[in-house]
């Protein structure tokens, strides 16, 4: 039976969460940009969102369709109750929410900022801004598996038929609380993995960012030679399902079977496209 | 062991040794009950000390802070305890010329989150339970013709595609509907169909 096929649509809405670093070690720069790992994170997030609200759109003027359930959870410093933590990392009307519809998504932003160009290109333009760059503490990746996994879970309960959660994780480092309630990372994973809709398993994909100028690696299939981390993101990573490798394929990525959702010491405009490689599912049939 | 570590260790001995001196001036004590007053006052010095720095421990953040917070927004204190390094917000462009619009500056008070500390883990089903069995309902076959031998006919006066058609035999009797056109043809299978010109007065 084929899995990872169902469309989105109004009925069949689909899931996407972003687990968004929020360490200490996000405040270091990243590569020739200038500004911060934080900074390029919320930036690309920010680009995503607004892609999937665009996407969502089938006329122009017309209303943002509800395709998508959208959260998004930084781990690190937080905001709302200063210190180390898991929170909801949408700011302004939408603090604080787990999962938010798209369209409650596209009308709420936090502020509407001129923002650089994410290709570093030297324009820019006034886009919605949903999440802000913040980074100080440590790494507890642990507890935003089980905080989002409890909001994945409710959702993927109530979306039987839909197309599996997508669960992004954008980090720079490693974890800090593994063990944590007596559970490894990969049995946290596991355990969000294990998450279910009649289209298959959630999809736990992870893109690591690196301060160095390193070459990018991008959904490998083996993780014989990658640098750490790459091997143990690669065992934690999702095998990517077919629609995706169809879509990093048209994107122009060299895609062998069994690759991972996974990129490795990726750059500001390589980290916008596989945020929208991991987040296209298949369209509708025409 | 840090500064702070250490001055409050000193004032603890210089203290503990003052009361000692003191409580020896105040009243003769023999052997044995100097000794169990000295033992008691270290430890219950001891134990003051290593509170007063654990105390001190849990409050010190695990990161500093390298520059200051944007006063944009500002994070929430919570309810009014002192709050610990706050987390670093970052101007998402160096350019501070460009200052940055808040639609919604106020955050809403904090919503239920579903779930949190919840064992969902443990919770079944994992995968819904109801696994979608029934088939989508077949088409209703259509009979009136076969649908892989049906082409799409065109009026050849306006190019209208809405046609009535009569067949007799291998021969087929079109008119079409288009109030504008109402053209009448024949057609017998095998025959090239009529050369369509297109009349923008009929097309309505």
């Amino acid at each position: 039976m084929d899995r990872y096929r169902q469309s989105v649509s109004r009925s069949e809405p689909g899931c996407v969460v972003i687990l968004l670093d929020r360490s200490d070690s996000m405040k270091l720069a990243w590569g020739r940009t200038g500004a911060s790992l934080a900074v390029g994170a919320a930036l690309a997030v920010n680009n995503i969102l607004l892609d999937m609200c665009i996407k969502a759109t089938t006329e122009v003027n017309a209303p943002v369709r509800h395709y998508f359930d959208v959260g998004i959870f930084s781990y690190g410093a937080r905001v709302n109750t200063p210190g180390e933590g898991v929170e909801s990392a949408f700011g302004g009307v939408l603090a604080g929410r787990g999962l938010v519809p798209l369209p409650e998504l596209a009308e709420h932003p936090m502020a509407v900022r001129e923002e650089p160009s994410i290709d570093l290109m030297p324009v820019s333009a006034r886009m919605p801004v949903w999440v802000d760059p913040v980074h100080g503490y440590r790494t507890p990746m642990c507890q935003a598996i089980e905080v989002a996994g409890a909001h994945v879970f409710d959702w993927a309960a109530g979306h039987p038929n839909s197309f599996p959660p997508i669960v992004i994780n954008i980090t720079d480092g490693m974890v800090t609380d593994s063990p944590h309630d007596g559970a490894s990372l990969h049995d946290w994973v596991k355990r969000l993995t294990s998450i279910e809709t009649n289209d298959g398993a959630t999809l736990f994909f992870n893109i690591f960012l690196s301060p160095f100028e390193v070459a990018e690696i991008v959904f490998p299939s083996d993780p014989t030679g990658l640098p750490a981390p790459g091997p143990d993101l690669f065992e934690l990573s999702s095998p990517l399902p077919q629609p995706m490798i169809d879509n990093a394929r048209v994107d122009g990525y060299d895609v062998q079977p069994g690759a991972r959702g996974l990129a490795l010491n990726v750059g500001r405009s390589t980290l916008l496209r596989v945020l929208q490689i991991g987040t296209r599912v298949p369209d509708r049939p025409r | 062991m840090t500064t702070k570590s250490v001055v409050v260790v000193s004032l603890t001995v210089v203290c503990a040794t003052a009361g000692g001196l003191l409580g020896s001036r105040l009243r003769y004590l023999d052997t044995s009950q100097s000794v169990v007053l000295v033992a008691v006052s270290a430890l219950l010095g001891f134990a003051v000390a290593i509170g007063l720095l654990t105390t001190e421990r849990r409050s010190v953040p695990k990161a500093e802070p390298e520059t200051e917070p944007e006063t944009e927004r500002e994070p929430e204190t919570g309810t009014g305890a002192a709050p610990v390094s706050p987390p670093v917000f970052e101007h998402p462009t160096d350019d501070t010329s460009l200052s940055p619009v808040f639609v919604h500056p106020t955050p809403s008070p904090e919503p239920a989150r579903s779930g949190n500390n919840r064992p969902w883990w443990t919770e079944t089903p994992g995968r819904p339970a109801a696994v979608r069995t029934e088939q989508p309902a077949a088409a209703t076959p259509l009979t009136s013709y076969d649908a892989n031998r049906a082409v799409v006919a065109q009026c050849p006066h306006c190019g209208d595609f809405r046609l009535d058609v009569e067949q007799h035999g291998d021969a087929y009797a079109f008119h079409c509907r288009n109030p504008n056109c109402g053209h009448r043809w024949e057609w017998s299978a095998g025959a090239p169909w009529p050369t369509t010109v297109v009349r923008r007065n009929l097309t309505g």
